[in-house]
């Protein structure tokens, strides 16, 4: 066929695959062979009602039409029953098969095996990404050959549809469910993963490669691809895992690198740039803004930029895989002609993810809110020091107002927020919708922060704090509240009545041991 | 609805420009499609929210207002008087009938009446609060601009709201809707254009009328079992 | 029987001129916009229906053109990615309109709204429909709802997809509240349709014409008013729901509320699979009066290809799963799904058959209307059969949301019901106007048509089986081939819709006169003059078995049939062979 020859020459352009049949592709997975007869089957008998339908319509116009000497129809019945029914039954019978065939397949991928290899798949607008049972992130799906692979699925934002032609494999991914499918490729190869329910701007090319290799190269292949921040045993400078990651989280469905405009900001000139935020507040882009942007982007929003479309990334930067948000970060600093000492992460860039180094760049950074300078660009906040330089809570406090995204609705200067300031709120009494007035002190602060729902302070609206922080400040995985207490701490130090009442039970400085 | 009223009064030839389109039993056809169709509506979306019920149940927070008994009252009555109307116009007493009708009208607007002082009743806590936010920040605009319900109300209890209010406001659009035929049929049966043969207006209004009676029963079994 | 060459306007002298016609029946604007009459109202459909197949198809061939290079000919970006997926928005906006236009505002409304008003009371010899009135509301409600549409795109487009999945339409920062109201108000406008429709055939049947005496349009019309029934009220609660989601945040179908964006499917296709029959059954009912007509043979299997349509309607109501096959829900119920929509095949089967044993010994006159009849057969079948691998649960999974799909739905949509559409279009257009079109260019039209179809969507089935996903901006370079011919087959369609506007058009104005039955027609419509008096008869039209031919003849003086000797009034129980 002429067309698939010179697709076969268009073949070598793209990603590894051509057009190989004229219908359904080669299957190389389990399930392709019933698949592949299921199809035949169906093709070879459309071929023939085709043919026969088209064959009658043609021959009775020619053979039938109407002449001169035909003006009128020959005398023939106008019903017949028997052939009705044999017409009904002959399709009936066909099209029963075809279910029973296609029904038994399904069943068999509907029900993965219990030995199977776990990947968990994640869709995003506009990009895949892979998770391994040994840790490993990738954005090319490598897959054991001969070994049944199960696929639990997850979307972050939107539906996806998560479509290997070449495996006969399809499933959609719904946001807020896990969906499982399962794949046991038969051949090494490399195969293409594409999108297949609509989701947007980017949809088209939702992409992702597929490499079917022999177990033991795959499992050489997912440890390489555990560690992004090496090649050939080498440390990467951040900034390059930075671009890396742009691309392989997705980051360039949204931001350009070149100022052009897309869906989301430039990243160009971001860093240490001002924004202006939807509530008219102007920030300076530093480290701890870009990190609540990125790890819990509805929180504070940039003018200009639609709300919702920013997929949550948190766990993917935070906890062990914060190197990846120095990373991201980095690359930013990289791109902007304002990078400076506060946009940029508190680690070096040509450390090649080592720890960070905590003293020795805390004299860095000019602080814009807390008072604490010196302290302020120290190590991250999830790691509390234990070491020889302690924090003074309050500046903690201070940066978790940010990165816990208080920032969003309370503000520090007194002006109205959709949530009360905390300029002066400390010691300052509070009427409650119930009646009764009450001092906000260390006791009040702490229900109002994890349990919103239990009292309502009259001239702000209910509901509206999230009830979330009870399992981020406090419970069984925070058992010294210390975040609370550092929050607590920064509220006092924004007022003035503050007093023994209205600050946390444990000292701002920790006691050096 | 108005369209079919009138599509069987006498006088529709001369409306049609000289045809003639007296259908006898067309109107009641009509009209039970009309309730055959609004009732797809109200059991599909029941159904779905009951699938949706099953599939994500809350702990029960909301309280039903006890004002839901009331006006479930007022609609049975409502429903009672319209079949005295119907009764009585096939039997020919028309006074009876005038009054059974206005009756109905009276009941179904006291019925809409009710409804919104539910409304009203569960809406409390949101108006309070939007009311609180207005008073606080003049620049702020209403719930339906840039602040969303789940914005004011309580994160797990925005189902219940939601269907509470859905249901019960998409009844009373249809009350709403009945109630004016059921006003141009009280203006004719004054008027005496209705006899012992001749009623389609009532007629109409007594499927129309049943047919709410039985979405409301539906709708409330479904709201007392999910709250 | 002769082409005409324009000029022999008034070239008629045996038929004296009607002294008044529906269409001179009042000459004021006002006499059209608020008028009662049926086929007035039939008219204003087909002018607002073709006003937006006109815009539909152009946003086709905007589509088409896209895809001519793999990265996209019109929307792409400036080199960077994120600059390709801002231009691929106007794509995505651009096929949504396309799908949201063509299904809402084509296919659902225009064969009952135009011909089904202009043609059903004619068919049953009444006067009217039985409520004018709210046939002229259906109409207005029609068209608020498309300019709703049209609104909604000027306002910032909509890029959803006309299927409007949760939750991306509930997150996209488009018009999806004005547009789905616009559709909303289209779906009132179905349900009224509907119940007049069925109220009139319960009602409005001329006596001696029983259920199994009436012609197998009113048939197809039934099964059709049933489903805009009794589903449409479902997809007006679903888009009622999405839009209080977006307004106000009720949560029931966005997972980040805890909802369920599964159930928005289930809803909306609860309602849109039964439309796929809303679409199709009329098209049916077109094919099987015209195949009979003009094969000059009684239809054969009367009972089988009403019933089946009935069948077809109320099975229809219960396939709406196998839209969702891949979304995760459970596989016993899959089955049940894939199940019935076998079943629902084979009623489209028996029709095919029943057509063809129609044709067979008749004496077939190959006219514009049959030529379009037999097309629909042809396309129809690729179509039927197409879909016949889709409902296979094991196949779906490999085509669902790829070309297939959408070559699968073309073929059926497009080849089904836009040619039957046509057919009917043809086969009423004397009536409807009193003038006959140029024969010779019409059936090369038809011919140009099927080859652009064809050229069309067979290529989008060929990639669609191989791994091309549907609605994509932009593609892998291997598919171009298929592409390029698949677009070129799009602007030969465009050349054959032109030629048909240009050859109506002309007609309208310089067409020959028309006879009262110029294809030998036996129901009842082809015993008023063309075109009608606004009365429709001058005297009630006796009724008989609408498929007997034997006694007609072609009359050459003016160029039409007549009937030797009256229509027997048959006074026993219906004897329909």
């Amino acid at each position: 066929m002429g067309v698939t020859m010179i697709s076969q020459m268009l073949g070598h352009m793209n990603f590894g695959r051509t057009i190989a049949a004229l219908w359904l592709p080669h299957g190389d997975s389990t399930f392709s062979p019933g698949v592949q007869f299921l199809w035949d089957f169906w093709y070879w008998i459309s071929v023939f009602f085709t043919v026969l339908i088209v064959g009658l319509v043609v021959s009775f116009s020619i053979r039938y039409r109407h002449t001169k000497d035909r003006t009128i129809a020959e005398n023939s019945p106008s019903h017949n029953n028997s052939l009705e029914i044999t017409w009904t039954i002959i399709p009936f019978i066909i099209v029963m098969v075809i279910f029973a065939l296609g029904f038994k397949d399904y069943m068999n991928m509907d029900s993965p095996p219990a030995n199977s290899y776990n990947i968990h798949v994640i869709a995003q607008k506009w990009s895949w990404t892979f998770v391994y049972e040994n840790g490993a992130i990738s954005n090319t799906l490598y897959l054991p050959v001969n070994k049944p692979v199960r696929l639990n699925m997850t979307s972050k934002d939107v539906l996806h549809g998560f479509w290997i032609p070449d495996l006969s494999i399809q499933r959609d991914v719904v946001p807020g469910r896990v969906m499982t499918t399962w794949v046991e490729a038969t051949h090494p190869g490399k195969y293409i993963l594409q999108c297949a329910e609509y989701c947007g701007d980017g949809h088209s090319e939702m992409r992702a490669n597929v490499v079917a290799e022999a177990y033991p190269k795959f499992q050489h292949q997912i440890v390489a691809a555990a560690n992004i921040f090496e090649e050939n045993g080498k440390p990467l400078p951040l900034a390059t895992v930075g671009k890396k990651l742009y691309v392989t989280l997705g980051c360039l469905g949204c931001h350009s690198v070149d100022g052009s405009k897309g869906t989301g900001p430039s990243w160009k000139n971001l860093a240490g740039s001002k924004e202006v935020l939807t509530n008219g507040h102007s920030v300076s882009v530093d480290y701890a803004f870009l990190k609540t942007m990125i790890t819990h982007p509805g929180r504070v929003l940039i003018k200009g930029f639609p709300a919702g479309v920013m997929p949550s990334y948190g766990s993917r930067f935070t906890g062990k895989n914060v190197k990846n948000l120095y990373a991201v970060v980095w690359y930013i600093n990289s791109l902007s002609k304002y990078s400076n000492k506060a946009s940029q992460p508190p680690v070096p860039n040509e450390s090649g993810g080592a720890e960070p180094a905590t003293s020795s760049k805390a004299a860095a950074a000019p602080a814009t809110v807390a008072p604490a300078a010196a302290v302020k660009a120290a190590s991250p906040v999830a790691k509390v020091p234990s070491g020889p330089k302690p924090i003074p809570l309050h500046v903690l406090g201070a940066k978790l107002y940010k990165s816990l995204g208080c920032i969003g609705c309370h503000t520090v200067n007194g002006q109205p927020g959709v949530g009360p300031t905390w300029k002066n709120l400390a010691g300052y009494p509070q009427k409650l919708t119930t009646g009764k007035t009450v001092i906000a002190d260390y006791k009040f602060l702490r229900t109002m922060i994890l349990d919103p729902g239990t009292m309502d302070v009259v001239g702000v609206p209910a509901g509206v704090m999230p009830n979330m922080y009870k399992y981020q400040l406090s419970g069984k995985k925070h058992p010294h509240e210390t975040k609370l207490n550092a929050l607590i701490w920064y509220i006092n130090t924004l007022s003035n009545r503050s007093s023994k009442a209205t600050q946390p039970p444990v000292p701002d400085v920790p006691a050096v041991k | 609805m108005a369209g079919e009223l009138q599509s069987e009064t006498p006088d529709a030839a001369k409306r049609y420009g000289g045809k003639q389109l007296h259908v006898p039993g067309a109107g009641t056809l009509g009209v039970s499609l009309l309730v055959g169709s609004l009732s797809v509506l109200f059991i599909s979306s029941l159904i779905g929210y009951i699938c949706y019920w099953f599939s994500f149940p809350r702990p029960v927070t909301v309280h039903l207002p006890w004002g839901l008994w009331l006006s479930t009252a007022v609609l049975f009555i409502s429903s009672i008087t319209i079949h005295w109307a119907w009764l009585a116009i096939r039997h020919d007493i028309q006074r009876s009938c005038r009054i059974a009708l206005l009756a109905t009208l009276v009941m179904g607007i006291a019925f809409l009446c009710l409804q919104i002082w539910n409304w009203l009743e569960i809406y409390g806590a949101l108006q309070s609060a939007d009311h609180a936010l207005k008073a606080l920040h003049p620049q702020y605009v209403s719930p339906i601009g840039g602040m969303r319900m789940a914005h004011a109300l309580i994160y797990e209890k925005q189902a219940l709201f939601a269907a509470f209010y859905f249901f019960t406001v998409m009844h009373a659009v249809h009350v709403f809707g009945g109630l004016i035929p059921l006003g141009v049929v009280n203006v004719k049966a004054r008027r005496g254009v209705y006899s012992r043969n001749y009623h389609p207006g009532v007629r109409y209004c007594l499927i129309y009328w049943h047919f709410l009676d039985a979405a409301w029963i539906l709708i409330l079994i479904t709201l007392l079992i999910t709250f | 029987m002769t082409t005409l060459t324009g000029n022999n306007f008034g070239d008629t002298p045996v038929v004296p001129a009607k002294p008044d016609n529906y269409l001179t029946h009042g000459k004021t604007i006002g006499s059209w916009l608020l008028t009662l009459d049926h086929k007035r109202i039939g008219i204003m459909y087909l002018v607002v229906g073709l006003l937006a197949f006109f815009i539909g198809g152009m946003l086709a061939e905007v589509i088409r053109t896209q895809l001519l290079v793999p990265q996209g000919l019109i929307f792409h970006g400036t080199g960077s990615v994120a600059s390709s997926y801002a231009a691929y928005r106007y794509y995505n906006q651009v096929f949504t309109l396309h799908g949201i236009i063509m299904v809402f505002l084509v296919l659902i409304p225009i064969i009952p709204g135009a011909l089904g008003n202009f043609a059903l009371p004619l068919l049953l010899g009444a006067k009217d429909v039985a409520f004018p009135k709210l046939n002229l509301i259906s109409f207005y409600l029609y068209v608020v709802g498309a300019l709703l549409a049209i609104l909604s795109t000027v306002l910032g487009a909509v890029d959803t997809g006309w299927t409007f999945y949760t939750p991306f339409s509930i997150q996209t920062e488009s018009y999806v509240v004005v547009m789905v109201l616009g559709i909303f108000l289209v779906g009132f406008s179905s349900i009224f349709t509907g119940i007049n429709f069925m109220v009139t055939i319960h009602k409005l049947r001329p006596p001696g014409m029983t259920w199994f005496r009436m012609p197998l349009f009113l048939w197809a019309i039934y099964s059709t008013s049933l489903i805009q029934v009794a589903a449409t009220p479902v997809v007006g609660i679903t888009f009622v729901l999405l839009m209080m989601e977006r307004v106000m945040g009720i949560g029931i179908f966005n997972p980040a509320l805890g909802g369920n964006p599964v159930l928005f499917q289930e809803f909306f296709w609860f309602y849109s699979h039964p439309a796929v029959y809303i679409m199709i059954l009329p098209a049916m009912g077109i094919v099987s009066e015209i195949i009979p007509v003009f094969s000059r043979k009684h239809i054969f299997g009367y009972e089988f290809i009403a019933l089946s349509s009935l069948a077809i309607a109320l099975i229809g109501f219960l396939v709406w799963g196998h839209h969702i096959f891949v979304n995760g829900q459970s596989a016993e119920l899959d089955a049940v799904f894939s199940f019935l929509t076998f079943v629902v095949a084979v009623p489209s089967a028996i029709k095919v058959w029943n057509w063809l044993a129609t044709m067979y010994k008749g004496a077939i006159v190959l006219k514009t209307p049959m030529l379009y009849a037999l097309s629909f057969i042809v396309l129809f079948t690729i179509g039927g059969l197409t879909g016949v691998v889709l409902g296979a649960l094991s196949e779906d999974v490999v085509l669902h949301d790829t070309y297939f799909v959408v070559g699968h739905f073309h073929y059926v949509m497009m080849g089904g019901t836009l040619i039957g559409f046509i057919a009917g279009l043809h086969y009423w257009w004397p009536k409807m106007f009193g003038r006959m079109y140029n024969e010779r260019i019409a059936q090369w039209t038809c011919v140009v048509l099927f080859i652009g179809i064809n050229l069309t969507f067979f290529p989008q089935l060929m990639v669609g089986a191989d791994g091309m996903p549907r609605r994509y901006a932009s593609y892998l370079p291997m598919y171009q081939p298929y592409m390029i011919v698949s677009t070129v087959g799009a602007y030969i369609q465009l050349v054959a819709f032109l030629s048909m506007a240009g050859y109506l058009l002309h007609s309208l104005f310089r067409g020959k006169k028309a006879p009262v039955n110029p294809w030998g027609g036996g129901s009842l419509e082809w015993e008023t003059s063309s075109p009608p008096p606004h009365d429709n008869f001058e005297t009630t039209p006796s009724v008989g078995d609408p498929y007997d031919y034997t006694d007609m003849v072609f009359d050459p003086v003016t160029n039409g049939y007549v009937r030797t000797e009256p229509q027997q009034v048959p006074v026993a129980a219906p004897q329909a062979h």
